[in-house]
């Protein structure tokens, strides 16, 4: 039961904030943030109930939902030491994200609708175990990030939204064919059942049902070639919706591909891992060489995801119990990080109306919180030791060594360059002649703009100190995984 | 080097050296076995060694000068780890870390009063600012190896080691520690002695400036400057003391096993009279120099143009690390070639197929006519095609 109201408790809130009278809009964004912090607590409350020494699903709830006779599908959520970190992950960031919306004008109750039935989208494709019900949730996802980019967005927010649907709905289509053809083989859709299943009978090679899996999350990560929609659509889309995405949405791909390839088609995850660990790698280096030539704040981030979550498919590709501990960490840590980053150039952007690097500058005298919470989420970014991003980084390097030291190796000079692009980045924004353009922009001053950047920077130093609050919980659902792995 | 004066002297004295010798120096089992780790690291010293010490040599900066003088120290700890020389390399790192944060403090005393790092705005402070002259002067002794200050004793048995393991190493040591108390004295003499040349000049438009007084009036700094300088400069004069029967030595090797201990040779004192004699000669080639003038540089500079040119420019390691490799090669041509390949062939592709599916459906879009006719011939012809072709698979 917990877990059903979890989901749906976001959706709620954005019905009643969709169903306010009009006079009463300014009342949406309150809502908003009632829902999303009850979310929060709620999800903090099964953080902490969670057994963490045990592998396996806790909080299952689980209901017979189409009987077919032959087929059932159920309605079926339930979470383990994979899933709650992000579930957890998401509430926060949900919260993050309404708050740095609270100066939204434009139709408010739509605005915080979306915003909130984006957030128990998400929060059910964490919590789905029966495939159907995820795929349900992936797709329900699609219909708010339309909204939100096409109508809140900037720039060319049409095209950018568009972009984003198509690819993921492209992907989906792979993805579809392979949740078919592996249901028809085990006669179940239950990810549960799946993940401790062999399959003889499959309709398809389980190559290809690997491979097809594999292009419906991959498109999510996202990998080289397949991210371009990801700078458009960050570019385009409004600050709580960046945050969204960077944070949470991309971490759908990585979880997807352990969750559903690595677990449930473990022998072929092992042969197209020396595959996924390059592909990883290529897309931390390749990233890497793009972002250096970003003029656009937030193009820069996006790019700069697109290396460092190649780093989660480098851990994923070598398989072994550290490496995965390491993508897992590494989805956490960038989530937090990288939306704190956008939380901050967000703030700015409002102050200044442009994310132009080559306009910026000299930004620390005028705006001094501001300038501190970018170098502070910049350090994170770089993978500063005591922030969490270096735990990711350095878990994923030692787990994946032994396996691909190549691709390791590759990926040690991508952070090197992380490092070039994000200080090259922030000298000129924040150091370097003040331009008196911004003497009157103003520094961060609301009350909502401290809590999203003090609760995101507070998390990222958490998670960087503290490793284990994490890690004993992801440790077990990854043993089950990496046991049937090595079987 | 362009951070606060202060933070300048903790990352010479002490992080910056801690981070690349010590890390090395912690190393020693692979050198220990690989004869050409050792040589690699030695050559690598000893180039820094002299690279440090000529660029040292031209610079007009005080605290560029102290800057290039810590790489050139650092290329003389490298080079002891390339030697066996592990407790040296320690022992050279600790006596620096007191002779260079004195220096280091000292220019930034100097700065306090002249509002300039610039040595050609300097002269005469040495009547000026007693205490931070003869902090600066027992510095500079120290680091150019006078006995029995600090330094020599800790550079003297890096000679020493040099010269049992490869004289190459010595005579670039021993070259390099004759321009190391040549580049010394030179800034000493342009700093401390000659006429006061008004220091630089106040900009009341910098924000950043922390500058107060009267630069063209240069004072003494306050004692919260001068304690430290006196302090510092009892340890560069005492600090090599330590080595005194060679307790420095048995303190660092506690740490490295039996094994892989290589016994320092003996003192020797053909070694330290003739590295004093060095030293002393790099003095007397300063004093000529740069105080009596007996040669004044600027004809020198005429004569050796190339080379002052050269060195001026740093061997041009800045033009080409800053402007050829990551401006010209890496910025601009590599990650263009990527950015613009992710644009025009990544998304490319990308627009491209929606393109041309909304092309070929502009083209079909013609068919969708709304005439019943065109619909029933194209149903008839269609059946009559699939007849023809049944027929042909399988004549009856």
């Amino acid at each position: 039961m917990e877990l059903t109201v979890l989901v749906f408790l976001p959706a709620a809130a954005g019905i009643v904030a969709m169903m306010l009278p009009a006079q009463q809009a300014q009342y949406a964004k309150w809502i908003a943030l009632l829902g999303s912090l009850a979310t929060l607590a709620l999800s903090l409350w099964l953080f902490f109930e969670f057994e963490a020494g045990i592998g396996g699903f806790q909080f299952v709830d689980r209901a017979t939902w189409i009987d077919t006779g032959s087929f059932e599908i159920q309605y079926f959520l339930a979470v383990d030491g994979l899933s709650l970190p992000l579930v957890v992950l998401t509430t926060f960031l949900t919260t993050a994200s309404v708050l740095i919306s609270f100066s939204i004008e434009k139709r408010p109750r739509a605005y915080f609708a979306s915003l909130m039935l984006l957030s128990t989208a998400v929060l059910g494709v964490f919590t789905a175990m029966d495939f159907l019900l995820f795929f349900l949730f992936w797709e329900l996802e699609l219909f708010p990030m339309y909204l939100l980019i096409s109508v809140w967005g900037s720039g060319r927010k049409e095209y950018s939204a568009m972009k984003f649907v198509l690819f993921t709905v492209a992907g989906s289509a792979f993805m579809l064919v392979a949740i078919l053809a592996l249901a028809f083989s085990a006669n179940t859709f239950d990810i549960a059942v799946l993940g401790q299943s062999s399959f003889d009978d499959t309709v398809l090679p389980l190559r290809w049902i690997f491979l097809f899996l594999f292009i419906g999350f991959a498109v999510k990560l996202p990998i080289v070639p397949l991210h371009t929609w990801l700078p458009d659509a960050h570019s385009d889309a409004p600050t709580a919706v960046s945050v969204m995405l960077a944070g949470v949405l991309l971490k759908m791909g990585g979880y997807g591909i352990i969750r559903m390839c690595v677990t449930i088609l473990p022998q072929q995850a092992d042969d197209f891992g020396i595959w996924l660990a390059a592909i990883g790698a290529a897309s931390v280096l390749y990233g890497a060489f793009v972002t250096f030539r970003q003029t656009d704040v937030k193009r820069l981030i996006a790019y700069s995801s697109v290396s460092h979550m190649g780093l989660v498919l480098l851990g994923i590709g070598a398989l072994g119990s550290t490496a995965l501990v390491g993508a897992a960490y590494q989805m956490l840590a960038h989530g937090l990080i990288t939306g704190l980053l956008f939380v901050v150039v967000g703030i700015m952007y409002e102050r200044t109306h442009t994310r132009e690097i080559g306009r910026l500058g000299g930004l620390a005298r005028q705006m001094p919180l501001i300038a501190t919470g970018l170098v502070f989420a910049g350090f994170a970014s770089v993978g500063l030791p005591s922030l969490a991003g270096f735990i990711g980084e350095i878990t994923v390097f030692l787990g994946a060594f032994q396996k691909h030291e190549w691709a390791v190796l590759m990926a040690i000079f991508g952070a090197v360059l992380s490092a070039g692009y994000i200080l090259w980045a922030l000298q000129r924004v924040v150091f370097g002649p003040v331009r008196h353009e911004w003497d009157e922009a103003g520094d961060q001053r609301y009350w909502w703009e401290h809590a999203a950047v003090l609760g995101l920077a507070a998390l990222v130093v958490l998670l960087g100190v503290y490793p284990d609050l994490i890690m004993d919980m992801i440790d077990p659902a990854i043993e089950v995984v990496s046991a049937r792995v090595s079987a | 080097m362009e951070g606060p004066t202060p933070v300048s002297a903790l990352i010479h004295a002490a992080t910056m050296v801690a981070a690349g010798v010590y890390l090395m120096a912690r190393f020693f089992p692979i050198l220990d076995v690989s004869a050409d780790a050792r040589e690699t690291v030695a050559w690598i010293g000893a180039a820094t060694i002299i690279v440090g010490a000529t660029i040292a040599l031209v610079q007009s900066d005080l605290k560029r000068v102290l800057a290039y003088s810590t790489i050139s120290q650092l290329g003389y700890m490298m080079l002891a780890l390339g030697v066996f020389g592990y407790a040296v390399a320690i022992f050279h790192l600790f006596t620096h870390a007191f002779f260079k944060a004195l220096l280091f403090l000292g220019s930034g005393s100097v700065n306090h009063a002249t509002n300039t790092f610039d040595m050609r705005l300097m002269g005469g402070l040495r009547t000026k600012m007693p205490i931070t002259f003869w902090t600066f002067l027992i510095g500079t002794l120290s680091l150019a190896g006078i006995f029995p200050l600090a330094g020599f004793w800790s550079k003297d048995e890096i000679l020493l080691e040099a010269w049992h393991e490869e004289r190459a190493f010595y005579v670039i040591a021993a070259v390099a520690s004759f321009l190391t108390a040549l580049y010394m004295f030179r800034a000493v003499f342009l700093t401390f002695f000659g006429d006061y040349k008004g220091g630089g000049a106040v900009d009341p438009e910098d924000e950043d400036s922390h500058f107060h007084g009267d630069p063209a009036r240069p004072h003494e700094s306050k004692w919260v400057m001068t304690l430290p300088l006196i302090v510092l400069s009892v340890g560069a004069i005492a600090a090599g003391w330590w080595s005194w029967g060679k307790e420095f030595h048995h303190f660092v090797e506690a740490a490295v096993p039996a094994e892989a201990l290589h016994a320092a040779p003996d003192f020797s004192y053909g070694i330290a009279i003739s590295s004093t004699i060095i030293a002393l000669a790099g003095i007397a080639t300063a004093w000529a120099i740069y105080h009596r003038q007996l040669v004044p540089a600027r004809e020198i500079r005429r004569t050796a143009y190339p080379i002052a040119l050269i060195l001026e420019r740093k061997f041009f390691l800045d033009d080409l690390y800053e402007r050829a490799i990551a401006t010209q090669i890496f910025q601009r041509a590599w990650n263009g070639l990527v950015e613009r390949f992710d644009r025009d062939v990544v998304d490319g592709a990308v627009n491209g197929v929606g393109w041309a599916g909304s092309q070929s459906s502009s083209v079909l879009r013609h068919i969708q006519t709304g005439q019943l006719q065109l619909y029933g011939a194209g149903l008839a012809a269609g059946v009559f095609v699939v007849t023809i072709i049944v027929f042909i698979a399988n004549p009856l």
